[in-house]
Formats: C-alpha cells, sequence, structure tokens
C-alpha cells in the first residue's frame, strides 16, 4: 500500500506542476451524445416499471384488462383513499420507521466499534472474530428462523418491536464490519502513529483521528442496511402477530393478499408503500453523495 | 523472538491493544452471538433430528443429509435449485455488475448529472421485493401485460414470449429483474473506489497520450480489483441466497416446472409447506448444507484474492 | 502447530455444541396458557381469539356470523382474524402454535396438511358429539393418522366447470350434455375468437384440479380411488394415463395456448370475470371472487361431460374437505369451556346456514339450505355424483405428495416435455414409498 501512497503523492506533485490543460475531456463530440443516450435509456428501463405502477393505480380495472399499456385519461384517486384507509399504512410505516432507524443505528455503532481492532489489532483472536463475523454473513438467515422465534418467545418479545431490533442488528453486523473494516485498513497508518505520538489513547485515536475519515463508509452502510431492513418481511412474518406491530412490507403482504384482483388498489397499495423509502432517499441522497465523494478528495 | 510470543495488553504500534480491542469488540460479539450464532448452532442441531411440524420426535443422526441424495422429491430438487442459483450468479455478474462497471466508469466523467443519474439508477434497489415480483410478473403477463402489447405494437410481434412461462426465459427473467433492481449497488461502491483513486493518474497518463479505454483497462482497472473482488463475492453470497424475487415471481415451487426453483424456495417449502406438517430436519439440512458450501467457495475465493491483490502491489 | 489443533479442537467442540444446544433448547416449550385471562368469576367475558386464512371473509364473520353466537352467549366474545395471507398461514400457526401466543381456535387444513399440528390441538371425538352425523369421507378430513378427530369440518369444495351465461346464450350455446357437445362449444368459442378456458397453468397448484374435473370420469372417480389406495392398481393404470391425455388434448382451448404455463392463477380468474374468457375450470372457493372483480358477471356451472372411453357412466363432481377449526391444545384452561360451547355450536346447521350465506361455500355440516341459484346448481350436481378430489384427499400425508409432482409435470407436459405416460408413471413412482394411513 505504501508503495501506492508514494506514487500518488508523486503524481499530485506532478499535476499541479503540469497545470489545468489535463482537465479537458477527450473523445468525440458523437461518441459523448452516445454516451448520453445510453445513460438516459437505462434511465428509462430503470424507471418505466415504476412509472407504469404509479400510472396504472390511477386507472380503473377494465382500463387495464382491456388495453394493458395505456395512460390514465382521467385519473381515478379512489383507489388511494380506499388503500390507506383498509391499508392501514400510517401504522406500518410508523413501525418500519422506529425499527428500521433503531436497528441500524444499533448495527452501525456496535460495527464501527469492532472494525477498528480487527482492522488494525494484531492478535490472532480479531483475525478469527472477523472470520465468525463474516461467516455470519454467508448464513442463510432463515435457516435460523425457528431458534430465533422460540428465543424471542421465552423471553415474550413476539410482537414487540425490540425482538425484531435486536434481531436486526445482529444480521447487519457482517455486512457493516466487512465494509467498514475494509475501509479502515486503506486509511494510511501514519496517522494513527501520529496520534500515538502525540498520547492519544485508541478511544480517542478511534474518535478524533479516524472516524471522521470513514464516514463515507458509514454512509454507505447505513444506506445498504437501512433497505434491506426496511423491506425485509420474512422475519416480521413470523415474529409479528399483532397487526398493530406490522411493518410496512407485512402489511403490504396482508393487503396483497385481500386485494391482489383488484389492479387499481393493488397498485395503488404498492405506490403507497415504496413512497416513504424512495422520499428518505432523495433527501439523504444529497448528504449520501456528498459524502462518498468528499471523503475522497484527500 | 519475544515480539510474536505474547500478545500485549497496551498498544505499542498502530491500532489498539488487546484489552482496549476486546472491549470495543464486545457489543458487536455479543449481539451477534446471541442472536445469529447460538441460534445457528441450534439450527444445524436440529438436521440431524426428525419433526412433526414444530416438534422433535426422534433423531436422525446422518439421515436426513442422506435423504438429500436418495430419496424424492429431494433428488429431483436439490440440483437443479443448485444450479438455478449458479445461474443467477453468471447473470448477475454480466448484467448487474458489468454493467454497473461501465455505468460507474461513465457517470465518473460527469460531474453534473452524476449525482441524478446515480439516484435513478438506485431507486429500484429502495423498491420492496414483494412490489417488485407483482410488477413484473403483471409487466410480463402474456395476457396483461404491457411489455408484449408494446412488442406487438411495434412490429416485433415475434419477439413476444411468454417471458415467465417458459422454463428457458423464466430463470433469466429473474437475474434480468434482480440486476434491475441491485444496479445501483456496483455503481456506488465502484464510483466510491473509482473517486479513491488520484485523478492526477489518468491525467498523467492522458497527457502522455493514452485513450480514454487504455487509461480504464491499464490503470483504472487495475486499481478497482479489491472493490471488484468484493462485489463478486457478497453477489456470490445473495445468488445462492436468493429469495424474495423468485419467490415472488415463481412461487415457492420455482414455477414453471421448476425452473425458478432455488435453495432457498427449497428450504421453505420443505419446511412449511410440504405434505403432512413439514419437515423441518431435513429442510434445516438443506440450510447446512448451502452454508457449508458457500464458506467453502467464499474462502477459496478469498484466497485467490489476497494473491491477485498481492500481485498487484508488486 | 498448535494454532491448527487449535481450530479443530474448536470445530469438534463447536459441533458437538451444536446437538447439544439443540437438544436443550425447545423441545416441548412449557405447557403454559394462551392468554392473561383471569379465572374464576363467571361474569367476567372471556374473548376467543380464532386465526383463519380466509382473509376474504374476516367481516362476514365478525359483522354477520359470530354476533348471531355472542347474543345466545352473553359472556363470551368472538375475534375472528386472518392475520396472515393464504400462503404464510400454515407456517404462521405453526409457529404459533408451538409459542406461546397462538390462537384459542385456528382453522386448519385437512388431511395430510393437518398432521403437522395434531401434537397442539385437543382431540375432540368426547368434546364433538355431533360430529357422528357428518359424512365419513369429509370427516376423514379431519382425523390424525392416529384416528383421532382433530377439527370440526369447515366447508366442502367442490371442483367443475364455471361458464359464463351472457356469452353462451350471444353465441346460441347451451350447456352441453355429452363430450361431443363439449367440444362443439369450444370450437364454436374458438372459432370466435373468445377464450374458451381460462386456466393458470403458471401456478402449478391448479393444474391437478384441472385434471380432475376433465378426467375423474375418465379414470372412473370413487371405483379407481378406491383401487389405487388399497394398491390393486397404480396410476401408471391405462385409465388414469388416458384421463391425463385429455388434460393434453384440451390445451389448444385454453387461453394462450402455447403459452399457457405463463399465465398466473389471478390472471386466469381475472380474464373470466371480465369476460375475456367464456369457462373457467374451478373451485367453489372462487365464487366470491367472481363476484368480488365484477357483480354485473351472469355465470353457472356444470360438470363436464363424459369423454368417450369413461369408466364413470355420468359426469363426476370431485369435492373435498376443506379444513376444520381446531381448538389450541394450549388453551388457557380459563377459556376451555367456551372454546368448547364455540366449536359445538360450529357443528350445528345454524352455523352451517350462516356461514353458507355469508361466506358462498358449503358447509360440511348437514342440513343447510343455499339460497344462491348458483350454490344451489353446483350443490345438485355434487350430490347427483360425488367423487374425492383424489390427490388432495388420498395422497397429501407424505412427502413428495402426489399433487406437487403432477402440478409440476401437467405443466411439462403443457410444455411438451413429457407425454402422458411418463407423467402417470411419475406420479406412481414418487407415491410408492408413502403408507397411506387406514381410517
Amino acid at each position: 500500500m505504501t508503495a501506492l501512497v508514494a506514487e500518488q503523492a508523486a503524481g499530485r506533485v506532478d499535476g499541479v506542476v503540469r497545470g489545468r490543460r489535463g482537465r479537458q475531456r477527450r473523445g468525440s463530440l458523437g461518441g459523448r451524445i452516445g454516451i448520453q443516450a445510453m445513460l438516459w435509456l437505462y434511465a428509462a428501463y430503470t424507471l418505466m416499471p415504476l412509472l407504469i405502477m404509479v400510472s396504472d393505480s390511477l386507472r380503473t380495472q377494465q382500463q387495464m384488462v382491456m388495453q394493458p399499456l395505456g395512460l390514465p385519461t382521467s385519473p381515478n384517486w379512489g383507489a388511494y383513499s380506499q388503500a390507506w384507509i383498509e391499508g392501514h399504512f400510517g401504522t406500518y410505516i410508523r413501525n418500519s420507521i422506529y425499527i428500521t432507524v433503531v436497528s441500524v443505528l444499533l448495527s452501525t455503532a456496535c460495527s464501527l466499534l469492532a472494525a477498528y481492532p480487527i482492522a488494525r489489532a494484531r492478535q490472532w483472536l480479531f483475525k478469527v472474530a472477523e472470520s465468525v463475523f463474516l461467516s455470519g454473513l454467508m448464513l442463510p438467515v432463515y435457516l435460523a428462523i425457528l431458534p430465533i422465534f422460540f428465543m424471542l418467545d421465552s423471553w415474550g418479545l413476539i410482537s414487540n418491536p425490540i425482538g425484531l431490533i435486536l434481531v436486526y442488528a445482529a444480521l447487519g453486523i457482517p455486512f457493516s464490519i466487512f465494509v467498514l473494516a475494509s475501509f479502515f485498513r486503506q486509511l494510511p497508518e501514519e496517522l494513527e502513529e501520529a496520534a500515538r505520538i502525540d498520547g492519544a489513547g485508541p478511544w480517542r485515536t478511534f474518535w478524533h483521528v479516524l472516524l471522521p475519515l470513514v464516514r463515507p463508509a458509514i454512509a454507505t452502510v447505513v444506506v445498504f442496511r437501512f433497505v434491506p431492513v426496511w423491506n425485509d418481511f420474512f422475519f416480521p412474518i413470523v415474529l409479528l402477530r399483532n397487526r398493530d406491530s406490522f411493518t410496512i412490507p407485512l402489511g403490504l403482504t396482508q393487503f396483497f393478499g385481500e386485494h391482489q384482483s383488484n389492479f387499481p388498489m393493488a397498485f395503488a397499495g404498492l405506490t403507497i408503500a415504496t413512497i416513504p423509502l424512495v422520499l428518505l432517499f432523495l433527501v439523504a441522497t444529497k448528504q449520501i453523495v456528498a459524502g462518498l465523494t468528499a471523503g475522497m478528495g484527500k | 523472538m519475544k515480539t510474536s510470543a505474547r500478545p500485549r495488553w497496551r498498544a505499542t504500534g498502530p491500532g489498539p491493544g488487546l484489552g482496549a480491542g476486546m472491549l470495543f469488540l464486545l457489543p458487536a460479539a455479543a449481539l451477534f452471538a446471541v442472536f445469529i450464532l447460538v441460534p445457528l448452532v441450534q439450527a444445524i442441531g436440529y438436521s440431524f433430528f426428525t419433526w412433526q411440524g414444530a416438534h422433535r420426535i426422534g433423531f436422525a443422526a446422518l439421515s436426513n443429509y442422506t435423504a438429500l441424495f436418495t430419496k424424492r422429491p429431494y433428488t429431483d430438487e436439490v440440483m437443479p435449485a443448485l444450479g438455478h442459483n449458479l445461474l443467477l450468479f453468471a447473470g448477475a455478474m454480466v448484467f448487474q455488475n458489468s454493467v454497473g462497471l461501465v455505468v460507474a466508469a461513465l457517470l465518473h466523467r460527469f460531474n453534473r448529472l452524476r449525482r441524478m443519474f446515480q439516484t435513478l439508477y438506485t431507486l429500484p434497489y429502495l423498491v420492496s421485493p414483494i412490489v417488485i415480483g407483482y410488477l413484473w410478473s403483471l409487466l410480463l403477463s402474456p395476457l396483461f401485460g404491457p411489455v408484449n402489447n408494446l412488442l406487438k405494437q411495434v412490429g416485433l410481434g415475434d419477439l413476444a414470449h411468454p417471458w415467465l412461462g417458459d422454463p428457458k426465459t423464466a430463470i433469466w427473467m429473474i437475474a434480468l429483474i434482480t440486476s434491475w433492481q441491485w444496479l445501483g449497488f456496483p455503481i456506488l461502491l465502484f464510483g466510491a473506489a473509482m473517486g479513491g483513486i488520484a485523478p492526477e493518474l489518468d491525467e498523467a497518463a492522458s497527457i502522455d497520450g493514452a485513450t480514454g479505454r487504455q487509461r480504464f483497462f491499464h490503470i483504472t482497472l487495475p486499481l478497482l480489483t479489491p472493490a471488484i473482488g468484493t462485489i463478486a463475492i457478497l453477489t456470490f453470497i445473495g445468488a445462492m441466497e436468493s429469495f424474495p424475487i423468485p419467490f415472488a415471481i415463481g412461487g415457492s415451487t420455482g414455477n414453471p416446472a421448476g425452473s425458478t426453483d432455488v435453495m432457498s424456495l427449497l428450504f421453505y417449502r420443505t419446511a412449511f409447506e410440504s405434505g403432512s406438517g413439514g419437515y423441518i430436519g431435513v429442510a434445516s439440512a438443506i440450510a447446512t448444507l448451502l452454508f457449508l458450501f458457500i464458506f467453502g467457495v467464499a474462502l477459496v475465493a478469498r484466497r485467490l484474492m489476497d494473491r491477485v491483490e498481492r500481485g498487484l502491489v508488486r | 502447530m498448535n494454532r491448527k489443533k487449535a481450530t479443530a479442537v474448536i470445530a469438534l467442540l463447536a459441533a458437538s455444541a451444536s446437538i447439544a444446544l439443540a437438544g436443550c433448547s425447545t423441545s416441548d416449550p412449557t405447557a403454559g396458557s394462551t392468554g392473561a385471562a383471569p379465572s374464576g368469576s363467571a361474569a367476567a367475558p372471556v374473548t376467543l381469539t380464532l386465526w383463519s386464512w380466509r382473509t376474504e371473509d374476516v367481516s362476514a364473520y365478525n359483522d354477520k356470523i359470530f354476533p348471531k353466537f355472542e347474543a345466545e352467549n352473553p359472556g363470551i366474545k368472538v375475534d375472528f382474524q386472518a392475520p396472515v395471507v393464504n400462503t404464510e398461514y400454515n407456517q404462521s400457526l405453526t409457529t404459533a402454535l408451538a409459542g406461546s401466543d397462538g390462537p384459542d381456535i385456528a382453522m386448519v387444513r385437512a388431511y395430510g396438511g393437518l398432521q403437522g399440528w395434531t401434537r397442539d390441538l385437543l382431540p375432540l371425538d368426547s368434546v364433538v358429539p355431533g360430529l357422528s352425523k357428518i359424512p365419513a369421507a369429509v370427516l376423514q378430513g379431519s382425523k390424525g393418522v392416529d384416528g383421532k378427530i382433530y377439527s370440526v369440518p369447515t366447508f366442502v369444495q367442490t371442483l367443475q366447470m364455471f361458464y359464463n351465461k351472457d356469452i353462451f346464450a350471444q353465441l346460441n350455446l347451451q350447456v352441453p350434455k355429452t363430450w361431443d357437445d363439449f367440444i362443439k362449444v369450444n370450437d364454436t368459442l374458438l372459432a370466435h375468437k373468445i377464450t374458451p378456458m381460462a386456466l393458470g397453468a403458471k401456478d402449478g397448484w391448479m393444474l391437478p384440479i384441472f385434471a380432475d374435473i376433465m378426467g375423474a370420469a375418465r379414470y372412473g372417480g370413487p371405483a379407481f380411488e378406491k383401487a389405487v389406495t388399497s394398491g390393486q392398481k397404480t396410476f401408471s393404470d391405462p385409465d388414469y394415463v388416458a384421463s391425463l391425455q385429455i388434460v393434453k388434448d384440451m390445451q389448444k382451448y385454453l387461453n394462450e395456448t402455447n403459452n399457457v404455463t405463463g399465465v398466473a392463477y389471478t390472471d386466469a380468474q381475472t380474464e373470466f370475470s371480465s369476460g375475456l374468457a367464456a369457462m373457467y375450470p374451478g373451485g367453489t372457493f372462487e365464487l366470491t371472487t367472481f363476484k368480488t372483480q365484477n357483480p354485473q358477471i351472469n355465470l353457472g356451472t356444470f360438470p363436464v361431460p363424459t369423454p368417450p372411453g369413461s369408466v364413470s357412466s355420468t359426469p363426476l363432481v370431485p369435492a373435498y374437505a376443506d379444513g376444520g377449526w381446531a381448538i389450541n391444545a394450549k388453551i388457557d384452561p380459563a377459556k376451555k369451556a367456551a372454546a368448547e360451547k364455540l366449536i359445538n355450536w360450529m357443528d350445528t346447521p345454524e352455523f352451517g346456514q350462516l356461514a353458507a350465506d355469508n361466506v358462498k361455500m358449503f358447509s360440511a355440516v348437514p342440513g343447510v339450505t343455499y339460497s344462491d341459484p348458483v350454490l344451489q346448481q353446483m350443490w345438485a350436481d355434487y350430490q347427483a355424483a360425488p367423487a374425492a378430489y383424489l390427490m388432495l384427499v388420498n395422497y397429501r400425508y407424505c412427502n413428495p405428495t402426489a399433487d406437487s409432482i403432477l402440478a409440476k409435470d401437467t405443466q411439462k407436459m403443457f410444455l411438451g416435455q413429457m407425454t402422458p405416460q411418463q407423467v402417470a408413471d411419475d406420479v406412481a413412482n414418487g407415491v410408492s414409498t408413502c403408507t397411506l394411513p387406514k381410517f
């Protein structure tokens, strides 16, 4: 790794000396237009199903049966109010937010702490710990569903968000440690040396020196844990019975079973279930991407 | 001589010492041990017993494992399911990761619109697999689906196909739909990794006369090898454990004709839906074998990657 | 060297730990109470929770059916829930009954599907004396392989051909009485570019139902059932193969003929209810769905006429018991008396009538009359020529189930990958290791 750093350092000096000319983009105009076209085409392919979902929620059943491909000529908003009321989506959204936020915070915090010694400490114990955590990554999680059920049942945590929070937090640890440890490893050791020379103990080094530098990784980890936890329906289906405690995916499965052949209602429900996460992501994406690029500039 | 023998409690090099390190490790280790490790070990234990419903009724030693290779329906189902998982992995490497790499490289150039495209491409990742499954089932339906309709309208009616009804295409549809959902993942990760490559390297090369393609293949790609390796392993694990989308599209029996059956569906079906009340012992055996398979392959892959990485930093 | 040994020792310890830990975790969770119902004062109202997979019927039960019981039995409240959808119900109930938060009374599956739960349910032989008046074929669905009765049968589902009366009237078609008439009807519809029959072959479980609707008469219904369950014949029998050939011959009348395995179950239902298809082979359990999808639909039913060469001389209507009501073995002792009262009430014609009227299905309890004309027609046809839905009734006691094999192989048959003979042989082979319980 040090060879690379030296090379980069040298390049930095050279780049400054050689000037700004290098910023000009090469490539023909046709090539650039072609690339733009491809990117937009792919964006259309990405969005089309979602747009169809929204547009179909505004059409009537007969319209969709007769003419599968079409735009809503007179938007029918009735499906949404019906879906919201019958689908109890308000409760589900609240539960999903609570469970997801707390479990992701918990798993990220625990993983951050654990990733530091895993990346840096030399002792054999931490290599073993890392392997054990990584094996958790390969675990087909549904294998353990029954023991987890019985365990939580004996503690009275079925249909209780705390039970799910603990399970999700534990499930998030392998992936989070995987990503965070690899980012920690990429940080130059000189920083820690310098901190140690300045007299900082492991906690100070961790909190003040290293943590700010892995912020992009934290953002990545949070996003990639938030979404699977939010969308998971396997654990809620076994661990939540009380309708008031349902999360969105479970509520959606329920809603679906009842209204599947009513296309507009079904699509309206699907749209309602998707919107919260999309909004969250759109709001947070600035932070996420800013974080991802800011940390790289050094 | 003394350096490797005794662990030090206080740090003398970079990194925490043993004492502080263990404290840092504790919360994660505790959570993981209680909610993952112990249940996992118990669940593996289940595979050595016979079951009726959720009650253990007898000791089975290895008979659940041997049944997988000697008794129906497992003899008809285990190998095809595993094959489908591997197909999903291949599909993901091509449709998802390779495309993602190319897209990330293209986006790397455009500062202004990059964020917008990244957001757009990552949007499907946010959608619940149930939603995706139902949505795509409808889109591809031969009766009411817009896709075949569109093909007919633009005169490509010959291409109209029962995408989800033909065993030959169904599994690839699942690979494509999964890629559609997960494209943002390699784009974001590769994008972050590319951002970590000093632009001056690229510029120096271009000033020296290297074309875009040469720069990509000789500078960017080699430096991305660790990221590629990481993504490949994660993709492999995801493909081997794929559950929500095959479940939503092909149902728990892997319709049509078992062509979309994957190991996780086999587990689910065996544990909860087979005949007289479930075969949890056999299902646990299936999941244990799957785990060992994934573990073995990931271990080998890791060794290979380490070797490649070491070769890079010569 | 030391490290390698240590790793080996750890692996060995882990392996034995797994077996040991599995042993001490959950073998039989304490038979505690289900709820915190206070025992004691008879005046305190008892609430019984009921679970079912029929999400479609929740309001019917809570608003129309159980209030009658509550009025007759002050002090008992009934809370009917369908907490999860049909497809996840089995797994939910399994964990609920094994854990501590199960319902007091649960709707359970019939025949083979019941067996996984028998340890968690109370035997009802002495609790519900009225069970003796239920026909033996129906009652079989509520029995465990140990011979005890574990549930009160709920509904009987019959399988027949639905048809759209308006389309038939438009094309001057009559309900076919012979096989030739039936083929003519199909050909006429095809000529007018109307889909003759809608079938969702993508969802394999519909296919054994279709096979029995079309072929039960050909292979000889009850007589064949007796022969095959006693071992005298196997599924490779030429009559059974011929019945599968008929299924294959019908493919040209199915929606999207060559693409029929791409049509989902719900798509086929929508096709029929919106008038794009003229006929629909299905069960009583779909009537509510059609009426909900299209309240204006004018439909009727008929049993499929006997194909040439049929063993049976009359058309047959295959049927099966579709589940029962069972009491959780872990029920709170304070609630037990109330639960027994409720379950006895569910065995009365009064309940059967309420259920039939509001949920539009056939009650398993005798003495119920049906006011809906479609139900009347279906019931009359069934009474005239009853048969058992062979695969579900008899062959779900083992793994693999015969219907799962038939489902997958029929899909392959439609795709041209298997012949009827091969399908029959495969089913015969799959059930050859299954010993059927003797009732």
